[in-house]
């Protein structure tokens, strides 16, 4: 089935050279290395802070067939519409891949594979989201945690001391913390005289960031009430009147509330400052308990809540579950400094050195420097120090300092540097 | 200059109409011309060409073309995938009777299914009903055309363009949703909105549209519910339109009786072997349907075989007999006034261009695998669906087409730079069937044989 006489000339063009400019895809980025030392500070504190929480980490692929995301209950028709879509290889059965829009429900696939009866997980990755504007990014880098198998309160407190705990570490400690609670919201519709399908197209607008919608609900005449108290609801203590004053009729809406009180009697007695606001929740059907998002400079860096029923929605367990991503790209933006600087040395060397040059080189990178060899005579370029080594001895010149030192031996040389980067 | 994209087949007559109310003296639009482009006498600076009405949203949208008129359905099916796109929906136009429905057999629950087949010549609309309905698993299968044969045994559920539901009734199906009225609509590229004074032209239309005649509507008789069976022993897809005559002889040679092939309406003909049953489908949607077990047997052109095995080499779709009727070319073909005179040429003339070069087929995956190996760079493949080689040299670059003489091309302007492959019917099936069904399937090759 080939074509013949297809293949001719190709390399022969290729060789010849193209004078064409090569663009990005719209939407995507380079990380320049600038970028890389903060994405991977973010990523070595997140890391550390998770496996020193007992998460293991995981990865999914970037591929997944589409139908892990059409249930209801997953994604919004919304976001279905802007996923990566498209046929495999072996897309002739008209089965759809995308390129991975969320990292919970791979993370639950992964679950429901592999269950033990509690996990803790984590991952970094990526995650597409076709954006019209061409303004956003489309691929968006994020550390996920998700704790499954408990739905205690203290899960819920870990899961959201786990999300600041992150941010204390990167220096965002003043970050704020806005919790709202999807399980009391869809009780309070429920409860409401809304329409089945009035509740859910409410639900959606809030989780979509539409505030106007919780409006509509607070003139309804059942809930209404108790919905503008939510509103003012700033503490535990206030949230415990209003737990008091709830009529008979809507115990459902008292059970979530008392799961609410919990969790923020914890945050409160663990000095965990938040702000309730329950028009916060945001992103996806799936939650089903407390949701938070985290805040820096008015820009939002990570969220999370519980999912109760996504598990047995894809088909596990009765499993409940909760999580929270930090979003790293304006992460990227809030962190002051990538990783720790390391000094940097240009080694240059005669040609007859070689042996000795390596020996430096390696002791030196063993005491915490960076060294690059003097490949072409560069000299210039942004080094602490410089060393040569000639036919007499070892140049040591100390750019800061603006000082030269002569070493007869390496090892002099090496102990010189040791007491400098000890001082340093 | 203005460019404007006008509609063959379904809407022609109703905009030749329009535009004579609206002045616009044209020559050259109309059925079966054998030229594409098309002149105006009061608008002589008007750049008119007449396209198959499913590439206008594509021509219009990637700027080959100001204007258009087209079916909503086509533009929305661009739009419901490619929501930023540069085509803008500037006025329904009100005439064309179809609208888009989603229908099954007569009580099909797709809720109850455990995975939705859904077939479609509009794929990305049909993608965005089955999100929309939250449909959990679902398997989309593109289509050319033919969509009304595919349920129950083929497919759950078809988007389909029809007159109405009674019509689609009458074919066996039940409409379980109307989308939208599939109007004819004047379409327009957003940065042409922006940079170009369009208003005169336009208002010279919308002046001039007839008032709106409303639907039609009618009681909806169903016919006796069709149960979704699975057919039982070999399903063979025989091509509609042109090749129809050429099977027929074949299969009459090999001694085998069919009633009512060839046929315009009756897409089940019913055939004189035992554990056979067919169907007649678009030759161009064979090798997918093999592919996927919809059909263990097909007859369809090499092209379309190439085509669908460019795209999956894994497919396990095999030839299995040279039919050898139907011979064509496919060619890669260039404007006359390209200074290139075989592929080589071709590439190097390409290779520096500053913009993306612009390859036009109905072969898509042939088309890409062509540009692709021969290193053209910066190329982009326009699809098309049919009458390709209107489209050099404004609105392609390059076209890879099937041609029997070569006349066509030559009649315009058009010169064959390369020769890709030569392609005639052929009887395909897959590995999965030959597996199953070998020694039945073997049987129908033979007696076939004997006859070529």
């Amino acid at each position: 089935m080939m074509l013949e006489g297809f293949l001719m000339t190709g390399l022969e063009l290729a060789i010849q050279g193209v004078g064409m400019r090569f663009e990005k895809c719209q939407g995507f980025y380079d990380m320049t290395p600038e970028d890389m030392g903060k994405f991977r500070y973010i990523e070595s504190v997140f890391r550390e802070q998770c496996l020193g929480h007992g998460y293991q980490e995981i990865r999914t692929p970037s591929l997944e067939y589409l139908h892990l995301f059409t249930a209801a209950g997953t994604l919004t028709p919304d976001r279905l519409n802007k996923v990566y879509s498209f046929l495999d290889w072996n897309g002739w059965s008209g089965e759809r891949v995308v390129l991975r829009p969320d990292g919970t429900i791979p993370a639950v696939r992964f679950y429901i594979e592999h269950q033990e009866p509690l996990s803790r997980f984590f991952y970094i990755e990526s995650v597409f989201s076709y954006d019209e504007t061409g303004k956003k990014k489309r691929e968006n880098w994020q550390g996920g945690v998700e704790l499954i198998g408990s739905n205690s309160a203290l899960s819920d407190f870990e899961i959201v001391y786990l999300a600041q705990k992150v941010l204390t570490e990167l220096g965002l400690k003043k970050a704020e913390i806005k919790l709202s609670h999807a399980g009391l919201l869809r009780s309070l519709l429920r409860c409401s005289a809304f329409e089945e399908a009035e509740q859910i197209e409410i639900f959606d607008r809030v989780l979509d960031g539409d505030s106007s919608a919780l409006l509509e609900l607070r003139s309804d005449k059942l809930v209404g009430e108790v919905l503008g108290l939510l509103l003012e609801a700033s503490s535990a203590g206030f949230l415990k009147n209003i737990r008091a004053i709830l009529p008979p009729n809507m115990a459902e809406v008292g059970k979530e509330l008392d799961n609410l009180i919990s969790l923020v009697g914890l945050l409160e007695e663990s000095g965990i400052t938040f702000q309730f606001d329950l028009t916060s929740a945001r992103g996806f059907e799936y939650y089903s308990g407390f949701t938070f998002r985290l805040f820096w400079d008015e820009k939002a860096i990570g969220g999370g809540g519980r999912y109760d029923i996504l598990i047995p929605l894809l088909g596990g367990p009765p499993k409940p579950a909760a999580g929270f991503a930090l979003y790293f790209d304006p992460l990227m933006e809030a962190v002051k400094e990538g990783s720790a600087k390391k000094e940097w040395v240009l080694l240059g060397f005669k040609p007859e050195k070689l042996t000795e040059a390596m020996e430096v080189m390696e002791g030196l990178r063993s005491r915490g420097y960076v060294v690059r060899l003097d490949i072409s005579g560069e000299g210039a370029g942004d080094f602490e120090f410089k060393i040569f080594l000639s036919g007499k001895g070892i140049i040591l010149t100390d750019v800061r300092e603006k000082a030269s030192h002569i070493f007869s031996t390496s090892q002099e040389l090496l102990d010189y540097m040791r007491g400098r980067s000890c001082s340093a | 200059m203005l460019r404007v994209a006008l509609p063959k087949g379904f809407f022609l007559s109703p905009t030749t109409e329009l535009l004579e109310r609206a002045g616009w003296g044209l020559e050259g639009y109309e059925e079966g011309a054998r030229f594409y482009r098309i002149r105006s006498k009061v608008y002589p600076d008007l750049a008119i060409k007449m396209l198959q009405e499913k590439d206008i949203p594509i021509q219009v949208s990637i700027g080959n073309y100001d204007l258009g008129i087209c079916g909503l359905d086509w533009a929305q099916e661009l739009l419901s995938r490619y929501p930023a796109s540069n085509l803008v929906k500037l006025k329904d136009l009100g005439y064309g009777d179809n609208s888009l429905y989603a229908a099954t057999a007569p009580g099909v629950d797709l809720d109850s299914l455990e995975r939705v087949r859904a077939a479609s010549e509009y794929p990305n609309i049909t993608q965005s009903w089955l999100a929309q309905r939250r449909m959990w698993h679902f398997a989309i299968y593109p289509l050319w055309g033919a969509a009304a044969v595919y349920p129950p045994e083929n497919a759950d559920v078809v988007i389909i363009s029809s007159s109405s539901a009674k019509t689609l009734a009458e074919q066996g199906l039940e409409v379980i949703e109307k989308l939208f009225p599939a109007h004819a609509t004047l379409v327009a590229n957003r940065e042409s909105l922006r940079t170009k004074d369009m208003s005169g032209l336009v208002a010279s239309i919308i002046n001039n549209l007839l008032p709106d005649e409303g639907e039609p509507c009618g009681e909806i008789l169903y016919p006796p519910g069709v149960k979704p069976v699975r057919q039982k022993g070999v399903r063979l897809a025989l091509p509609d339109g042109h090749q129809q005559a050429h099977v027929s002889r074949i299969l009459e040679q090999a001694g085998i009786t069919i009633e009512g092939y060839p046929s315009i309406g009756n897409r089940r003909p019913a055939i004189g072997l035992d554990g056979f049953s067919v169907k007649v489908i678009r030759p161009q949607d064979m090798p997918l349907q093999v592919a996927n077990g919809q059909f263990d047997l097909a007859i369809t052109g090499r092209d379309w075989l190439y085509d669908h095995l460019y795209q999956f080499p894994s497919s396990g779709v095999v030839e299995l007999l040279d039919l050898k009727y139907g011979r064509v070319k496919i060619v890669a073909a260039v404007s006359q006034d390209v200074p290139v005179d075989d592929a080589r040429g071709l590439f190097r003339f390409y290779m520096d261009a500053l913009w993306p070069v612009r390859v036009a087929s109905e072969y898509t995956n042939i088309a890409d695998y062509y540009a692709r190996t021969h290193h053209l760079g910066n190329y982009r493949i326009v699809p098309t669906w049919g009458a390709t080689e209107a489209f050099p040299p404004e609105d392609a670059e390059i076209l890879i087409e099937n041609t029997e003489t070569g006349k066509t091309l030559l009649r315009n302007n058009l010169k064959i730079v390369d020769v890709l492959v030569e392609s005639t019917a052929c009887l395909i099936s897959s590995e999965q069937s030959l597996s199953s069904k070998g020694v039945t399937i073997e049987g129908f090759v033979q007696l076939l044989k004997g006859a070529l």
